[in-house]
């Protein structure tokens, strides 16, 4: 049986909470820590050394990325980046204000809002600014303020202006 | 510190002088949207890799 | 944990200057710093400005002649750029 590299991490010091109960794998010595449903670590026995690999959020390998869309111009890359991030299994959160808010009348990109980890929001204020019917955006897009940019920029790991 | 500098709009003055900086202290990176054949998932990678992101 | 955020205005000064006040609401740290242009006097930009100073917001620029900043090269804007959790060009 060959293992991974072993990182011996604390899991206190890493913000991952002690599972609540654990799963053996018997065919292969394996046994896993459960965090609710979620892997928290595993430990495998090879006969000569224990091994312990905490499972931590960054390892996941996902980020929550904001995309700030103050432009119309960008609709491709929105949309392609937003797709691939979704794939990747990353969480991505687009707020629309200025000229951005043009773009809630294009259907390409209000679909986004229906991908996997997507959320989005507008400026209210700006959609009026710009004669953006708010009544005719859909419903899974939420007409806010700059709040939730605010809120966008307190959550991301990365933020993209397009 | 990895800086990846993304050029929304091709290059810029304003963009140019501050990534020419960056470039003698850090590693950087340049991705330039107006070319052509972006691979977005590839953009994503490097979005999530480096430690700070610049949309010019 | 508090974000540090920088905003860095260019061409649609209004809008920057607001949005750099609406990042305040969930308690980050907000610095603007306005590259290589005066800061036009319109209402709006004026009335931004006033709830920038109440909130004591920083604002630094490049450009010599600018009342409402204190003035920076373009190197020590790069090198104070990676201090920050987010930088926003607009």
């Amino acid at each position: 049986m060959t293992f991974a590299p072993v990182r011996r991490l604390s899991p206190h010091s890493q913000g991952v909470q002690p599972p609540l109960s654990c799963a053996s794998f018997p065919d292969t010595g394996a046994i896993c820590g459960l965090g609710g449903e979620r892997p928290v670590f595993h430990v495998a026995y090879d006969g000569n050394f224990l091994e312990l690999r905490w499972l931590l959020k960054s390892e996941e390998n996902t980020v929550k990325l904001g995309i700030l869309v103050n432009t119309d111009r960008h609709l491709e890359h929105i949309v392609g980046i937003t797709q691939a991030a979704s794939e990747k299994g990353h969480e991505v959160i687009i707020f629309s204000m200025d000229e951005g808010t043009h773009l809630v009348e294009n259907q390409r990109f209000t679909d986004l809002s229906e991908l996997d980890g997507v959320s989005m929001s507008l400026c209210r204020h700006s959609a009026e600014e710009h004669t953006i019917d708010v009544e005719e955006i859909p419903e899974g897009i939420t007409r806010g303020s700059q709040f939730n940019n605010a809120m966008m920029s307190h959550e991301a790991d990365r933020i993209i202006v397009l | 510190m990895r800086i990846l500098h993304i050029l929304n709009d091709g290059p810029r003055e304003d963009a140019r002088q501050i990534i020419a900086a960056h470039a003698t202290q850090h590693e950087v990176e340049v991705v330039d949207m107006s070319a052509d054949n972006i691979s977005y998932a590839e953009l994503v990678d490097k979005i999530e890799d480096h430690d700070q992101v610049i949309c010019w | 944990m508090s974000r540090k955020i920088a905003v860095l205005v260019r061409e649609r000064q209004d809008e920057a200057l607001r949005m750099s006040i609406g990042l305040t609401l969930m308690d980050d740290v907000v610095d603007i710093y306005v590259l290589n242009r005066k800061l036009e006097s319109t209402d709006s930009i004026v009335a931004n400005l006033e709830t920038i100073n109440d909130l004591e917001l920083k604002i630094y620029s490049d450009y010599a002649d600018q009342n409402y900043a204190e003035h920076v090269s373009v190197d020590q804007i790069a090198n104070s750029m990676t201090d920050y959790d987010h930088v926003l060009p607009y």
